[in-house]
């Protein structure tokens, strides 16, 4: 009986989750085009090799099925379209149309040397269902000199990132909406802006008096869902109220008091509390700090949540994508369902750590105590590396040598003697503290090292500037680039180091109109630009093309890469 | 573990029940102010077909699906009192060929023009891979409310016409 008990808990989940899933049949699936046909381009000693897949149920015109380069200078052969199966209709009479998968050979006669090749294809095609999709034209972008280089571009560029997870959301049944964002919740967590969870998870177990594999991992598990909790509640509240998700999370006074925490965290963890300290208020800090690292579930719970408003900051698609089927369809459940995953997948190295950190972590003796100061140095550098943002570059790079230094100072002194180093090594270590506290908030030259990224942009300050730029360009005839930023936005560091800085990039972003939204004030103005283009946070990328009208679909949000960026550009040019 | 799976598991359930009742919930979808052009080029704003239920056929003259429902519209069109009941069709097309097409096939509901514009507000109405044909019934008040993205049969407009 026992047995049959426990076993009907999942038993009983799972009906629950197909009962809710089977709901969703009864409405007509349409793919979209590029699901229902699509393309593949490979090449392989100048001969272009391209295969069409077509879904079941579905079939191409062999007559609207053609390819041209687009490209001066480039010549490309012949070709010839396979035989299609005879069709016939009343109104159009005979014609051939393709039902199954077929490949075309286009041999290059002439290539561009310097561009990437791009190849233009047309199609159109109909589903048996009594439907007809208009007639599709794919840019693909092929690369030349690698073999068997697929290009998929016609995949990525037609439906941008968010439409098309967001229709996993909506259109898949729940079972893989959980695991597909359990999985892109997991690849997100290595990403820079989520790393910090990592340091401060450890922190905690190690902080913890007793300790072995049950308590970590539980430890570790109340950790990470003080962080789904956050992640789901506030992230469907924003949606819901169609606010700036990042404006209200990554405030720099939450940011601060984040840095001071963590710098309290550190400090306890050196173990300098225990020297007396004439502030009450420290030594409240401290007692706090100290029921945390006892193992206080609902401490841990605590700082799991404070945790997560830091690392909402990191704009994703997989993130925007609920919000806006939060937001948009206001189909809260299967918002709420990817955003717990999301969370949960998040949460998975976490939970690893949990359960090995017994194996690697030292559980007593000298060993604990240096463990425990090294990560007291960690939960510093991590108060300074969360303030990066609103720290001048310059400085970011000597606070992490002083703090460096301080700490190799510092464990000098298990190699000496005497025992007055100790204080000492403390004693630089305030100062440096203080000294990183200095360049605060208000270090207005934050951004000295982006000369050469700045110039290119010109700064917008309003909805109606944004406009008569744009209409500026439609004179011009040039498709315009609008990159949403703001100080307080890590992710935004990251694409303007990496990816703005690239010379190619750089001279294609040279030739088209390129504007800059800054919205660290989050004034009015901010806001209206925010409602008026849905923008869901810093960093966002917005095309317009030459006639003023943002290409939707081609919406960049969080960090993407040069060749991504470059391949947009072009393809804006290329209309014009 | 046994215990923190059950706590997942709860947690699971308890959040599915919750908002089971929420995706029940039909939303309605209000078309919104949009303008198109008619055959002579005259711009015709779609708030004029309130009062009355219309049905709005996106199409194009591409379309095989699109001209073989033609026929059965237009007579649905004919045998509908025009103050209680209306058929309009939207062709996403090239205006010479629809005009030709119209003429063609002898259509005597009304016929607007549209371009990318047009696919922008199928899109809002909810045909999100934009395939035609795509035939909409808006009732009096301007609310979408009842909607078909393939091929029209005769058992469609029996459904149409006897919608309340």
């Amino acid at each position: 009986m026992k047995i049959k008990q426990s076993i009907s808990v999942p038993l009983r989940l799972f009906s629950v989750i197909a009962v809710v899933a089977s709901m969703n049949l009864f409405s007509q699936q349409v793919l979209k085009p590029q699901e229902a046909f699509p393309i593949e381009i490979f090449m392989q000693n100048n001969v272009i090799q391209i295969n069409h897949r077509i879904e079941d149920g579905y079939y191409l015109y062999k007559d609207k099925v053609s390819y041209k380069s687009i490209q001066e200078g480039v010549v490309l052969s012949d070709y010839s379209l396979p035989e299609g199966i005879q069709y016939e209709d009343e109104f159009f009479g005979k014609t051939e149309i393709y039902r199954s998968p077929f490949s075309v050979y286009i041999n290059l006669i002439e290539g561009s040397k310097s561009a990437p090749l791009k190849l233009e294809v047309n199609s159109q095609g109909c589903a048996d269902i009594g439907l007809c999709y208009p007639p599709q034209t794919w840019v693909i972008d092929i690369q030349t000199g690698s073999n068997l280089e697929a290009a998929l571009l016609s995949d990525i560029n037609d439906v941008s990132e968010e439409a098309r997870l967001g229709s996993i959301i909506t259109e898949s049944n729940l079972l893989s909406v959980f695991f597909v964002f359990i999985g892109l919740g997991f690849l997100l967590a290595f990403t820079p802006c989520h790393l910090p969870t990592i340091p401060i998870l450890s922190s905690i177990i190690i902080g913890q008096k007793e300790s072995n594999r049950t308590k970590s991992f539980t430890l570790s598990l109340t950790y990470v869902l003080g962080m789904a909790v956050t992640y789901s509640a506030f992230g469907t509240i924003t949606a819901l109220a169609g606010n700036q998700m990042q404006a209200l999370f990554t405030m720099p006074s939450f940011i601060v008091f984040m840095a001071i925490l963590f710098v309290i965290l550190g400090l306890s963890m050196l173990g300098l509390f225990n020297m007396q300290m004439p502030s009450s208020l420290m030594n409240q800090a401290n007692k706090l700090m100290n029921n945390q690292k006892g193992g206080s579930y609902a401490g841990v719970f605590l700082i799991g949540i404070l945790s997560a408003f830091l690392v909402t900051a990191c704009v994703a698609p997989p993130l925007v994508a609920t919000l806006i089927v939060i937001g948009q369809s206001g189909d809260i459940f299967r918002g709420i369902l990817a955003l717990t995953a999301l969370s949960i997948g998040l949460g998975i190295p976490l939970m690893v750590i949990g359960l090995t950190a017994s194996k690697w972590l030292p559980t007593s003796g000298k060993y604990l105590e240096v463990v425990k100061e090294l990560f007291g140095f960690i939960m510093i550098g991590l108060a300074v590396w969360i303030m990066n943002p609103f720290i001048n570059q310059n400085y970011i790079n000597q606070i992490y040598l002083a703090l460096a230094s301080v700490s190799i100072i510092y464990f000098l002194k298990y190699f000496m003697s005497s025992v007055p180093n100790r204080k000492l090594a403390q004693l630089s270590l305030g100062f440096l503290i203080f000294t990183a506290l200095i360049f605060n908030v208000y270090n207005t030259d934050a951004n000295n090292g982006m000369d050469r990224f700045s110039e290119s942009f010109y700064d917008i300050e309003s909805s109606d500037e944004l406009e008569m730029k744009l209409k500026e360009a439609i004179n011009d005839g040039v498709p315009t680039l609008v990159y949403f930023t703001a100080d307080w936005c890590v992710s935004c560091r990251g694409l303007e180091k990496n990816t703005f800085s690239d010379q190619g990039l750089q001279n294609k972003i040279e030739k088209i109109q390129a504007l800059k939204v800054d919205l660290t004030d989050n004034s009015n103005e901010d806001q209206l630009l925010i409602q008026e283009y849905s923008i869901f946070g810093p960093p966002t990328i917005l095309f317009f093309n030459e006639n003023g009208n943002e290409e939707k679909s081609r919406r960049k949000i969080g960090v993407v890469s040069a060749e991504i960026l470059e391949a947009e550009i072009n393809y804006l040019r290329k209309k014009t | 573990m046994k215990k923190l799976l059950i706590l997942i598991g709860l947690f699971t359930i308890i959040s599915i029940v919750v908002f089971q009742s929420q995706e029940s919930e039909v939303q309605t979808i209000v078309m919104s102010d949009f303008t198109l052009e008619n055959m002579d080029g005259e711009t015709i704003s779609i708030t004029e077909l309130r009062g009355k239920k219309t049905l709005i056929n996106f199409w194009a003259t591409w379309c095989r699906p699109c001209r073989k429902e033609m026929p059965m519209l237009n007579s649905v069109y004919l045998s509908q009192d025009p103050s209680e009941f209306s058929v309009v069709g939207i062709a996403i097309d090239k205006q010479d060929k629809v005009i030709q097409f119209v003429a063609e096939l002898g259509i005597d509901f009304p016929i607007m023009i549209g371009q990318s514009e047009a696919y922008d507000v199928m899109k809002t109405l909810g045909n999100e891979a934009l395939t035609l044909p795509y035939t909409i019934l808006v009732d009096e008040k301007g609310e979408v409310v009842w909607s078909k993205n393939t091929e029209l049969m005769h058992s469609d407009m029996d459904e149409v016409l006897n919608l309340e």
